[in-house]
């Protein structure tokens, strides 16, 4: 029963997963963070191996020779009661480290399990809990040190104690945060329909979650606790005489370093080397596992190519392979390529959109049609480069225009709108400042008139009541209403194209609807054309004039909205039109077997030759040029079905 | 014979609490209210509507995710809304749940094997080799191969993941598996395998869906019964085909004439008809539903009694019902 079309054969699978895994794994590897991690562990076996490293016994008195310089027989010098500065220093490692464990310890142990407890169950057990939490952070951790030991008696063991106590509410925060966001994903959901029990849930579902910020916690606050052990072993309330800490013999080399100028300075570097290392191996952790991990998958992978890129150098656009521009086109895009480094995403992409028309961009996801779009609007994320073609607005070439003028040309000939209407609005200003503030700088408006104009375009694009809504703020609006304020926006300057990337993908369907409506009529009333980016073939048939299909990063056909939709005459543009189900219900969905390749890994020939049903031999040779309106070796022998 | 169906549910309704207020009152607001469908045996039942509808909700009181706050849901002669605070073990084992989001329904952390064989290990004490092949053999149920199950949900394609989660959900041979959206995640060309998939896991399983998705082009495909929903109330059910060609409700007739099809021919028939039945205006918020029919206000038939009554639940046919109060008025269908 293997319906399995998008099973990929194991080599490419391991091969994606290894080129995966090593960036987590390679970013803990980075120099900072090895040293920190190699010099901690170093002083850690120190602490451990005391009683075998030092030379003397740290406590042994030799009064002769106090306060010696260093020397062969005491390679640090000796204090004022003639002990080895080097085996107290050794010693006191030990002490360090102890205090630093039994903080963080304490922490994690009461700090998680407190954290994991009232965010999970939330409600009044949170509440309380945190209303004692905040009283409890408002004491400084030292404060409560040196009241703990006022109260119990001297002793490093209760003074780190107190310690830990105060550290435990940071990681009980940090701990409470990441289970109350991760008990609203889905997963947590689906663990509980499967009947998997709260504890499971809570310690093997979320708790790994916790596990990356906790550590770069932990680590900070492992740092922070040994200066604070060594505060308290300085003012003489920490520890007891039979043990050694930095901070003691830095009490010591006080009181007499005007006859040895060089004791305070071993103690010294040693908590100061300390708490840096820890404090660096935090930060350093913090980058590592910054980035989260569900996400993982992209931003690794683009954090990768970035990496990768930043040493291309940017090669000129090379000359269009100029066919001049039939007349009544506004925008031209000729063999334009766009690459991330060595990978291209768009290759020889060509189309062109007429005055007055909407042209329609369609493709599955991964196909470069955001990519084209964002080229032509000069809005590509700096390690993505035009590294060929053109796009000619009016026969102006903008791949070859600075920063200033592509700036003036995007507010005032050409209008965006995009998927998210949320996203393209400022959340904290009116809708009618954003709308103004554009009429303002790019039509040199007075603040009135701008207030008029944005009415004007609000009851343009259909909101109600539009004078009494420019006070309004974006979340005030529904999806619905807000797309219509972007459109709004982008039409403010009163473009000749309106670029849409997916403007309705977000929407209900009766409102996706009404808002194709309207970009429909205003194409008219204002007599613009508009590019419109859709995955939905159905938005296509709905009000694109002409289409491009594009797969892999190629227009694989190009052609009227009517033609290429009733008689395809690529087989992917079949194939898509298949996949679709409408209509009468059939036995099963027509599915186009495996799945779109990534942009690094395109098959050569004809892009599509893998999945193709009619593929022959030559399909996987050469490179095949888009004749008579598609990229197919084939197109002329082969008779496609279209939509009907 | 025994023809109870699989799952009923009897006028369910659940009210999420908004808050508290500042001298301790409490805003309710109904996010379903009076929704009655069964489902029987091997069948599919599919849930359409727009975001507000409440059909995850209702899904997701299914799932005891949520509490009702009304109504009973009966499951295999079962009254789960008196479970108690407790959820039998078996109940969930006999119903499971394929979210929308293939990449937040499943753990980051955990790989395929481990998620699918936590799952099977819950309900049946298998050995470390035994669960081994069981989990294999799910993924391969799934179209998936045993490689596979060594992967993180990172390192697989869309598809891929959504077929990991149908496999988490078959792993222990469910009754009924509530997909909530379970396609729109996907490119055109994975929603079409991963339907395929579902209606063969259906024939080789027996299983029953309830089918919750806004587009009414793919509910049409896989489902045996449709239900529309609206702002928290069903307002037409029939058999999937009926509903589609005949809609009684003038929401449905909204919903299907706003659906777009890729044929240019009919969908400049659905625009023409569209455009004839006016904008349609916005849709009211769920927090505050206007009175009498909730769909009043986008209605182009709507006179006094819709503004004033909430229409109930009638029969308008073999198999089919409708809450509208000129449902079968000739003015309408014209």
């Amino acid at each position: 029963m293997t319906t399995s079309a998008d099973i990929t054969p194991p080599e490419e699978q391991q091969r994606h997963g290894a080129a995966r895994r090593p960036v987590r794994a390679s970013r803990l590897r980075r120099p900072a963070v090895l040293w920190c991690a190699v010099f901690l562990g170093v002083l850690v076996l120190v602490a451990l191996a005391a009683p075998l490293l030092a030379p003397y016994d740290p406590l042994a008195l030799d009064i002769k020779n106090k306060l010696a310089s260093p020397s062969v027989a005491h390679w640090l010098g000796t204090d004022d009661l003639g002990r080895d500065v080097l085996s107290r220093l050794i010693y006191g490692a030990r002490t360090s480290v102890v205090a630093s464990a039994e903080v963080v310890a304490v922490a994690l142990l009461l700090g998680v399990s407190v954290g994991l407890l009232v965010g999970y169950l939330g409600g009044l057990w949170d509440r309380v809990t945190m209303q004692v939490v905040d009283a409890l952070q408002a004491v400084p951790a030292l404060l409560l040190a040196l009241a703990m030991v006022a109260v119990v008696g001297n002793g490093l063991v209760k003074a780190m104690f107190a310690v830990g106590l105060v550290f435990a509410v940071s990681f009980m925060r940090v701990t409470r945060a990441v289970v109350l966001a991760e008990r609203e994903q889905l997963y947590v959901d689906a663990a509980r329909v499967t009947g998997l029990g709260r504890a499971h849930i809570v310690f093997r579902q979320i708790l790994p979650n916790v596990a990356a910020p906790l550590i770069v916690q932990a680590s900070i606050a492992a740092g922070t606790a040994l200066l604070i052990e060594a505060s308290l072993s300085f003012l003489g309330v920490g520890i007891d005489t039979t043990q050694v800490s930095w901070g003691g013999m830095l009490e010591t080399a006080r009181q007499f370093q005007s006859e040895q100028p060089l004791l305070p300075i071993f103690p010294g570097v040693a908590i100061a080397v300390c708490v840096l290392l820890y404090n660096l191996l935090g930060d350093g952790l913090r980058d590592a596992v910054g980035v989260r991990d569900p996400a993982a998958g992209a931003p690794a992978r683009s954090a990768r190519t970035r990496t990768r890129l930043s040493v291309v150098e940017r090669r000129p656009a090379e000359a269009a392979p100029a066919s001049a521009p039939a007349d009544g086109t506004l925008l031209s895009v000729r063999g334009l390529t766009v690459a991330a480094g060595d990978t291209e995403l768009v290759s020889d992409v060509s189309f062109d959109v007429r005055k007055g028309e909407t042209f329609g961009l369609v493709g599955e996801s991964g196909c470069g049609k955001s990519v084209t779009a964002t080229a032509v609007m000069g809005l590509l994320p700096g390690a993505v480069r035009v590294t060929g073609g053109s796009v000619l607005l009016d026969g102006r070439d903008l791949v070859r225009l600075g920063e200033r003028e592509l700036q003036r040309i995007r507010g005032e000939r050409i209008g965006m709108v995009f998927q998210d209407p949320v996203a393209a609005l400022s959340p904290s200003h009116t809708v009618g400042h954003q709308l103004g503030e554009a009429l303002m700088v790019h039509k040199g408006m007075t603040r009135k008139q701008a207030a008029a104009r944005s009415a004007e375009l609000l009851s343009l694009v259909g909101v109600p009541d539009a004078r009494r809504r420019l006070a309004d703020y974006p979340h005030q609006f529904s999806g619905g209403m807000a797309q219509r304020v972007v459109i709004a926006a982008a039409l403010a300057c009163e473009p000749e194209l309106l670029i849409a990337d997916e403007p309705t993908t977000a929407l209900d369907v009766t409102i996706q609807a009404q808002v194709l409506d309207l970009l429909d009529d205003l194409k008219r009333q204002l007599s613009m054309s508009v590019l419109l980016i859709t995955h939905d073939l159905g938005v296509v048939a709905d009000v694109c004039d002409r289409v491009a299909v594009m797969y892999a990063g190629q227009v694989v056909e190009v052609g009227s909205t009517e033609d290429l939709l009733l008689s395809p005459r690529h087989p992917y543009s079949e194939a898509l039109l298949a996949a679709m189900p409408h209509g009468a219900p059939v036995e099963r969905l027509a599915t186009i077997p495996g799945r779109v390749p990534p942009a690094w890994d395109w098959p050569s020939g004809c892009r599509f030759h893998p999945r193709c049903p009619y593929a022959v031999e030559r399909c996987g040779e050469g490179r095949p040029e888009i004749a008579d309106g598609a990229r197919c070796v084939r197109a002329a022998e082969l008779t496609l079905k279209g939509v009907r | 014979m025994n023809d109870e169906p699989l799952l009923r549910v009897d006028r369910l309704s659940v009210a999420y609490r908004l808050g508290t207020g500042m001298l301790g009152g409490r805003r309710k607001v109904a996010a379903v209210q009076d929704v009655s469908f069964e489902i029987p045996k091997g069948a599919t039942f599919g849930l359409v509507g727009e975001s507000g509808s409440g059909k995850s909700t209702t899904g997701r009181a299914i799932l005891r995710l949520l509490q009702p706050s009304g109504g009973r849901i009966v499951f295999d002669g079962r009254d789960v809304t008196a479970f108690g605070r407790r959820t039998p073990l078996s109940y969930r084992r006999d119903v499971q749940v394929v979210f929308q989001d293939p990449l937040s329904s499943l753990n980051p952390k955990q790989t395929v094997r481990t998620t699918i064989g936590q799952t099977i290990r819950r309900h049946r004490k298998l050995g470390g080799r035994e669960l081994r092949r069981e989990v294999d053999e799910t993924l391969d149920m799934v179209g998936l191969s045993s490689f596979h199950g060594d992967r993180l949900p990172h390192e697989l394609s869309g598809g891929q993941r959504q077929r990991v989660a149908i496999a988490r959900a078959v792993a222990v041979r469910p009754k009924l598996i509530v997909c909530d959206e379970p396609v729109s995640a996907l490119d055109v060309s994975t929603q079409g395998q991963v339907i395929n998939l579902l209606t063969d896991l259906q024939r080789t399983l027996g299983v029953s869906y309830l089918f919750i998705a806004h587009d009414l082009d793919v509910v049409r495909h896989v489902s045996t019964t449709i239900g529309v929903m609206y702002l928290g109330r069903l307002v037409e059910t029939g058999p999937a085909d009926e509903v589609c060609t005949a809609p009684v409700h003038p929401y449905t007739r909204m919903l299907l004439d706003s659906a777009l099809v890729p044929d240019p021919v009919e969908q400049a028939e659905r625009r023409a008809r569209r455009r004839a039945l006016g904008r349609g205006g916005e849709p009211p918020s769920p927090l505050a539903p206007p009175p009498g029919c909730a769909f009043h206000t986008r209605c182009r038939w709507a006179s006094e009694v819709c503004g004033a009554e909430v229409p109930q639940m009638t029969s308008t046919g073999p198999a089919r019902r409708a809450a509208c109060h000129h449902a079968g008025d000739p003015a309408m269908t014209g």
